[in-house]
């Protein structure tokens, strides 16, 4: 085994990983604003382990642009997608999307 | 079977949890399933691409990627006041 096929080897149990992990953390999660947290590694270190995975193997043909391409879309969507996604859970909690007057630190005197 | 083949049937487990997630609890919940779901499901999509030494697969991996967050948004838009 060769050094590029192991580090193909560890950046593919790598994304593997953290994806499984981040499953078992939205399963154990209890209301969605955790549960938020935990999509993000799954969509951000994993397609970029993924990624890079696929570079090693194929260096930067079209099969390495393309996994690279799935990766920056993976990477740049998720966050508007968890704060629109946590906006939503806030409006059908509150109402509105406002910090409430309880929630206030700090501008106190 | 490949180190490809086995990383995608990997993560294919990873979809039992989503689902479960979208079997119970509140609409954002299961909408947070099925959005980890969509990300589960393209990184799939671009393991087996490889898996099977087809670019052409990579386009689809790209265009789930693009069409699981346009979906999550319009579900997000609407169980903001809606549903």
């Amino acid at each position: 085994m060769s050094a590029r096929d192991l580090a193909v080897a560890v950046l593919l149990v790598l994304g593997v990983g953290v994806t499984l992990l981040s499953c078992a953390g939205v399963l154990v999660m209890r209301n969605p604003y955790d549960r938020l947290h935990y999509t993000g590694p799954a969509a951000v270190l994993a397609p970029v382990a993924i990624a890079a995975a696929v570079v090693l193997e194929e260096r930067l043909s079209a099969a390495g642009i393309k996994a690279v391409l799935v990766a920056i879309v993976l990477v740049t969507t998720n966050p508007v997608l968890g704060h629109a996604t946590a906006r939503a859970a806030r409006i059908r909690q509150f109402g509105e999307w406002t910090v409430r007057e309880e929630e206030r630190e700090g501008d106190r005197p | 079977m490949n180190e490809w083949a086995v990383a995608a049937l990997a993560l294919l487990a990873g979809l039992v949890p989503c689902g479960v997630v979208c079997l119970r609890g509140g609409p954002v919940d299961r909408l947070v399933g099925l959005e980890l779901a969509g990300t589960v499901d393209t990184l799939v999509l671009l393991v087996l691409a490889q898996a099977y030494d087809r670019s052409i697969y990579f386009d689809l991996a790209l265009a789930l990627a693009l069409l699981s967050f346009a979906g999550g948004l319009v579900f997000a838009r609407f169980l903001e006041r809606w549903i």
